[in-house]
This record gives C-alpha cells, structure tokens and sequence, in this order.
C-alpha cells in the first residue's frame, strides 16, 4: 500500500507539472499571435467596421485583397479566409463576424475541392489552426464539437510545441501580440516558378477530380446561407481563378459548376466561377501571377480582386454579367496552342 | 501497433492496470493475452507462423525430455543387470533419438525463418546465374515475413538446444512456452533470451513496487528520448547522405556515417530502454542488449557489448558447438602436427568463428552487403587472435601501459571508428554501394563551402539543436555509467521534486523535437531484421 500511494503520488506530481507547463505554453500560443493564421485581435479591433467579407481557404486567403477591394468600392473589407479551413470552420467564422459587424456582402469561395473535402481523410491541420484563430469560449465550443477524442493528442501536440515556439520567441524578444503577416486577413503569396511549362492542350483532360461530395459539407454551406439571410447580409459564391493548366486539365469541373449554379439557383444567391470570366487568360498569366498551380501570388490577387470589384460594381447597377462569362468549361476556349 | 504511438502508451497503461490488479497466480496469463493481442495487431498472417515456432518447440522438448526422463529411469532400475558397454550402447541410442528429434524441429523452423528471409536473396541469385545462360528466374513470391521471425526462432531454438543438453527443463505448459516465444516487449527486436532467464521472471508473482516503477519508468522516458529525438532526427540525414552518397564532399560522407553510429545507437538501445523499462515496471529483468559498447578497446570487445544477447546465442549455440566439435578438434591436432603449434592451436577457434560471423551476417539480412559485413566482422576478431602474441610483444618493446588513459582513448578511437565503417557497409544499398561510400571518404577531398553544404539540417535550427543535446546528452550518460546506474545516481544526487523535473523536461524535449521527427512515426531499424 505504501508503494502505491508513493506511485500515485510520484504520477500525480509528474502530471501536475506536465499539466501546469502545457497551460502556460497554450496560453503563450494563444494569446500571442505570431503564427500567420492568427488574427483574433486584429479581428476584435475591426469589430464594427466591417462591411465585406471574403471567406474561404487557400484559394481565397492568397487571392483576396481587401485593400484592392476597399480602393474600388469602398467600404472595409476582410479576408477572413484560412488554410484548409472546412465549410464548418468557415460557417463558425462568419457567425461570430456577422455578429459583431455590419456585414452587407459575404464573399464565400468555393472550389471543387470545398465540397468532397474529407476531414477524416485530409486530418485536422485545418482546425488546427482555426483553433488558433477563435478565442474564449468559441474556441473551446468549436474544440469540443469540432475534434473527436482521438484527435486529442494532436490538438495537444499541436498547441505544446507551438507554445514552445511562442517561449523561444519570447526569449528571443520576437514574441508578438499582433499578427504582422496578414493584410486585413489577406496573406500575400509570393510568385515562384511554377512548374507548368508545358503545352495546356497536352494536358487537356488527362484528370479527374474526386465527385464524392461530403454531406457535412453540403449542410454547413446551407447554414452559412441561411445565416447570412438571418443576418442581413449577401452571400455570393465565387469561384476563384487557377491556372490555365490546372481548369484545363481536369475533365470534370462542370460537374461542380453545374452543382453550385444548381445551388445557388435554390439559395436564391449568385454563383460566379472566374475560371469561366472571359478575360481570365488575357489578365492572369499562369507564370507570373501564381504561386503554385492553384494559389494566386500577390500581384496575381491584386489583379484578381479588381476585376472582382469591377464584377460587383456592374452587378451593384444591374447589368447583365451573362456575356462576360462562358457557360461552362466545354465552352470554353482554350486557343490552339497556347504556350506558357 | 507502433510503439511510438499513443496507442502503445494505452496499451502499456491498460496492461499495467490488468496485470497488477488480476490476482498473482493470472499474472502471465495477462502477460500472454497482451503479447498475442499485440502480435495479432501487427497481422494475423503472422500468428499461425508463431503458433507453429512455439508448438514444435514445445512438442519436441517434451519428447527429449520425456526420453531422457525415461532413459535415465531405465538405466537407474537396471543398473546392476546391464553391463558398461550395454549402459553405453542405451545412452547413445537415445542420444541418437533425441538428435534426430532436435534436428527435425530445427530444420523446420529454421526453415520456415529460411523460406521468409531468404526467399527473394536466394531467387536474385538464381536469377543472376540463370542470366549467364540467357535465361531468367522470376521473383513473384508475394508473401509478408512474419513479425519478429529471426527473433523468437533463435530464442526458441535457444530453449530446445538447452533442454536437449540438460541445461534446461522442458517446460510441461504449452502456453507457457507460448509466452516464452510471443512475450510482446522483446519480440520485434529482443533481446534474445535463455528459457532459464526469462522464465523464472515471467512465471513468478509481481508486486506493484515504488522502486522498479519510478525507475522503470524513468528508462521508459529516456529510451522514447533516444529513439524519437536522437536517432528519428538523424535518420533524416543519414538517409540522404546513404541514398546520395555521389553528390556529397567525403567530408560529409564521413561524418553521414559517424551519425548512422550514433542514429543507429540511439535507434538500437532506445528500444531496449523502453522495453526493460516496461519489464521493470512489471517487475521483470529482460536481459541487457548494451554495456556502453562504444567505449570498446577491440572489435571483439565491442560485439561483446552491443546486441550481447545475439553475441551471447551466436556464441552458446553456434561457435562452441563448432569449436569444441571432434571434426574440428581432429582438425587442430592434424594442423598442430603438419603446420605448427600456433596455427592448430588457433585453426578450429578461427572456423568457427568464420562460421558464426557469416550466419551473424545473414541473420541480419539477406544481401552481400551483410554477408561481407558479418565476413569484415569476423576478419577483425580473427586478425586480433592471431596478432595478440606478437601485439604483446610489440606493446612491450614500445613500453605501452594497458591502463594508460592516452593508450585507453586511442583504443577506444580506433575501435569506434572501425565498428562505424563496418557498420555502414550493408546499410547503403547494395555492397557495390557501400564499398563506393568507402571509396568517397577517401578519395573525395574537397571541402564543404558552408556549414549548411555540410550538415543539411543547420539551415533549420530545431533539429540541429535536438541533435546537438540528444547526442551529447547520450554521451554524458554513458560517461557516468561506467561508475553505475544514472538512475541510481540521480536518485542519491538529486532531490525528489527536481527529479521529477528533470523527466518532465525530457517529456517535453520529446514532444517537441520528437514528434516532428517522427512524423512517420519512424520506424525501428531492427525491427527488420
């Protein structure tokens, strides 16, 4: 008996310390902002202020620029987009900024990845990180409904080393409350050297994306509609631009286009796919306005959120969009020949 | 199940729960109900494979046992009746019987470890001579090697040797033997026990105690140390610099292979350390694998402290059998004769240790990398046989002091490094590889223009710290551990609250330079032998 009481005592005392240490370095995690999704405070310092938002994940969080947007339209705009974010994440974002702010548009993106996206399969660094961004008791809410058990020990892995790192920061005299990566919630993306150097029509169709739609996914984007209608705001779904390469290698994009105008046609909402905008490869260069096949760079996102305006505007003053836009994908016209 | 997991952790836990709480007389039962559940969850394919080690094993020990049992009873109530030559001609009969029992059982499980671990070696080679004549052997064996197959095949092997020559009992309870093969911690990668050893721990009641849980668990936490932080971390590099070899200065190449040793160590005893520190907590004394083995004055020495209980076997079951065998004695005495005292003195040690360094070579795996490793090995210990009279001489003429510490370091230098380039031999590629990372460290003389040319991992400061501790946190270990345990030493030095400290910290370094590193949750190195 007197073994086991000093065991327990001896377990106890490590796990207390353990405990009490993971604490201090969650709370240096959270409530320094220095990872570059992190933007819970700047966030909290526009409450009020925001009319526009752009939601999304990658495609949206390196291709929207609120500046551009705010320059063209006015207004304040912001990109509350993030990596790998699920249609859950993106519908626990905007409820929380759609109550603190008088939203008028809501600018979801969605691809044809958003909809098979499989959490399961894909892990959970896209929580992960909207974890990072929530604070009090919306991240715990979103902990608890959002993350199974046995997902608990990356959650603490994750939030451990992070706030290690924070400690070394704060050693190092780096540790920041303020994230100073993002723009107004935008992460300028820089442009590499893309590998697409080949012929598009060599490439043309030799893909296929995945069409298993994920039910949750589906029921998250009908809660973000109906959330937008209850807040008064208006939800518009875009689709935003790829490369070249990239809308002319997979062979069934329609199937998604077909979905979300079929959608959007229910919600009562537009659908714009800027992969279908006619002017796409006139003023999107794969090489020079891409950081990869499918992610905008900074000048590829200025030129992108303009032309974005320029849509709002003339659907603000009610002019038919239907010419600037292809029907569909087969309707598109790739040119003979098009050589990056 | 990986032992890096969480998993693992529940596991570990859950049977430390069962195993203290069922009464002491089901304390094995538990142990065996959590090395089968353990060993079906790494594939049942390979349970009927086990089954089959542990139930021929046990069969034919019953049958020697039985017929030495009835033989020494016989002879016992006919003493007076029969004569010597009678008594003689009995005794060996029945030797002859239990021989040929013996060598049936080990020529099946030898053959099954042959037909898994060989099969594809054996048809590359067939290949290879088929293609001299235009023709081709096809490999389309598609077959997955049982888990652990070299291992509890030597350890059970090991049983049967010991009760065919009396050193041990066979053991009634089949699934007692059954445990004895499939016992989860020492499985994968040993140690390679004697039945004598390990059953006595296995079978005998287990109280829950302060001491062997703090400081089993203690070597629990340093060996997941060792493995995630050290050797998962220098993988990585080691990997690259094995696999591109060609594309890096010799310099570099060098150093790649003085961080396999430590990758490889780390790897090697980091497992052991977490599997004696499970059996501690148990209250179970699993043998010991490793004696500080880079601290080693000669070759020999050094196999004597690294993988001891594989040195151990090769030694009880395959060099003594050999060298003390009468072929190989009548051997002796004829080169005694014909070619000198010396040289039939040192002439059946030397075949046999040829032997037992060749099967050391392919235990470890089926190419002529290990082969020529194993060969390379035993050329070393060979040499140093033969040379000990005139070292002796030279040493005294040089009036070199055994226990001079300068004399002491350079051996233990010179030991380190050639164990290191032997070590990378098969571990390259093929041994046209591992010779060609030979050839690099001595022929490519260019010097690396920056650190990062020369270490990969510099340029990202996480890993190059986590090597950097890791290695000299081993290294400091292993200092302090010639004068005893450092657990020990910790406990008398240290006071209890920072103690606990201490592990705390070393969790953390875990989980922050480990778990990255084992993003595949990387696996065991030995785990594929």
């Amino acid at each position: 008996m007197h073994s086991i009481k000093k065991i327990l005592k001896t377990a106890g005392l490590f796990l207390l310390l353990t405990a009490l240490l993971s604490t201090g370095l969650a709370a240096l995690y959270f409530r320094g902002e220095c990872f570059l999704y992190q933007d819970a405070r700047e966030r909290e310092a526009l409450s009020g202020s925001v009319t526009t938002l752009g939601c999304g994940s990658s495609n949206m969080y390196f291709g929207f620029r609120p500046d551009v947007m705010d320059a063209a339209l006015g207004g304040r705009s912001y990109n509350l987009s993030g990596l790998l974010v699920s249609m859950g994440g993106r519908l626990e974002l905007l409820r929380l900024e759609l109550a603190r702010n008088p939203v008028r548009t809501v600018l979801l993106e969605v691809s044809a990845e958003t909809l098979v996206r499989d959490r399961a399969e894909e892990g959970p660094e896209g929580d992960l990180q909207l974890l990072g961004r929530l604070e009090g008791k919306e991240r715990l809410s979103f902990f608890l409904h959002n993350f199974p058990l046995s997902e608990y020990p990356a959650v603490y892995y994750d939030v451990v080393s992070k706030g290690i790192d924070n400690a070394l920061r704060l050693l190092e005299g780096s540790y920041q409350t303020r994230n100073e990566f993002l723009r107004d919630g935008y992460y300028p993306n820089a442009q590499k050297d893309v590998y697409i150097s080949t012929w598009v029509l060599d490439n043309y169709h030799t893909a296929t994306l995945s069409t298993a739609i994920r039910p949750e996914n589906v029921e998250a984007l009908k809660q973000i509609a109906a959330l937008c209608r209850e807040q008064g705001a208006e939800l518009i779904l875009i689709n935003t631009p790829k490369t070249e390469f990239y809308d002319a290698r997979y062979d069934n994009l329609d199937y998604f286009r077909a979905w979300y105008t079929g959608f959007a046609a229910a919600e009562h909402i537009d659908y714009y796919d800027f992969n279908l905008y006619r002017q796409k490869h006139k003023l999107l260069d794969d090489q020079q306005h891409f950081g990869d096949e499918t992610h905008l760079s900074d000048s590829g996102a200025a030129i992108f959120t303009g032309f974005l305006a320029e849509i709002l505007s003339a659907r603000a003053e009610g002019r038919n969009l239907e010419p600037l836009f292809y029907l569909d994908y087969e309707a598109r016209d790739w040119g003979v020949g098009y050589l990056y | 199940m990986s032992i890096l997991s969480v998993s693992f952790l529940l596991f570990i836990l859950g049977l430390c729960l069962v195993y203290f709480l069922v009464p002491k007389r089901f304390q094995w039962w538990v142990l065996l109900a959590f090395s089968l559940g353990f060993y079906a969850l790494g594939g049942l394919l390979s349970l009927p494979w086990l089954l089959l080690t542990a139930l021929s094993a046990w069969a034919t020990a019953r049958y020697i046992q039985d017929r030495a049992d009835a033989e020494k009873a016989f002879l016992a109530a006919h003493k007076a009746e029969l004569s010597k030559e009678e008594r003689s001609a009995r005794k060996a009969k029945g030797k002859k019987t239990r021989r040929r029992a013996l060598t049936l059982c080990i020529l099946l499980n030898v053959g099954v470890l042959c037909v898994f671990k060989y099969v594809h070696f054996l048809l590359a080679q067939a290949n290879a001579l088929a293609g001299l004549f235009g023709g081709e052997v096809r490999d389309s064996v598609r077959w997955i090697v049982p888990l652990g197959v070299s291992f509890y095949t030597f350890q059970t092997l090991g049983y049967l040797c010991d009760v065919y020559w009396g050193k041990a009992k066979a053991e009634r309870n089949p699934l007692k033997l059954l445990l004895f093969t499939s016992f989860f911690p020492q499985i994968t990668q040993g140690p390679i026990s004697a039945w004598n050893d390990l059953s006595a721990q296995l079978f005998a009641p287990h109280s829950l105690d302060y001491d062997s849980f703090s400081l089993g668990a203690q070597r629990l936490i340093w060996g997941f140390f060792k493995k995630m932080v050290a050797a998962n971390i220098l993988s990585g590099y080691v990997s690259d610099v094995f696999a591109n070899y060609g594309s890096y200065s010799g310099l570099a190449t060098f150093l790649g292979a003085l961080c396999y040793a430590a990758q490889i160590y780390a790897d090697f005893s980091g497992y052991m350390d977490i599997m004696c520190g499970l059996c501690q907590i148990l209250g179970i004394r699993l043998t010991e694998n490793f004696e500080r083995p880079y601290f080693s004055k000669s070759v020999a020495e050094y196999w004597r402290r690294w993988h001891m209980s594989l040195g151990v076997w090769f030694k009880n079951y395959v060099y003594y059998p050999i060298a003390v065998s009468k072929w190989n004695q009548r051997l002796g005495k004829w080169a005694k004769k014909r070619l000198g005292k010396a040289f039939g003195n040192y002439l059946p040690a030397t075949l046999a240790l040829v032997v037992t360094w060749l099967a050391t070579g392919l235990w470890h795996g089926a190419s002529w990398g290990y082969i020529a490793w194993g060969g390379v090995n035993g050329l070393f210990i060979i040499f140093s046989m033969w040379m000990e009279g005139p070292y002796a001489k030279w040493k005294k003429a040089l009036r070199i002091r055994e226990s001079a510490w300068l004399w002491r370091a350079f051996q233990v230098g010179r030991t380190f490094l050639l164990v290191t380039f032997i070590k990378v031999l098969p571990e390259v590629g093929s041994l046209r590889d591992g010779l060609g990372l030979w050839k690099r460290i001595f022929t490519e003389h260019s010097l690396p223009h920056s650190l990062s040319e020369l270490l990969p991992f510099v340029g990202d400061r996480r890993p190059l710290l986590a090597v950097l501790f890791s290695v000299g946190l081993m290294f400091l270990v292993s200092l302090l551990q010639r004068k005893g345990s450092v657990r020990a030493l910790l406990r008398r030095r240290v006071p209890y609250l920072l103690r606990i400290c201490v592990f705390v910290f070393l969790f953390f370094l875990i989980l922050y330079f480990g778990v990255p590193a084992s993003g595949g949750l990387g696996d065991f190195i030995y785990a594929q032998y």
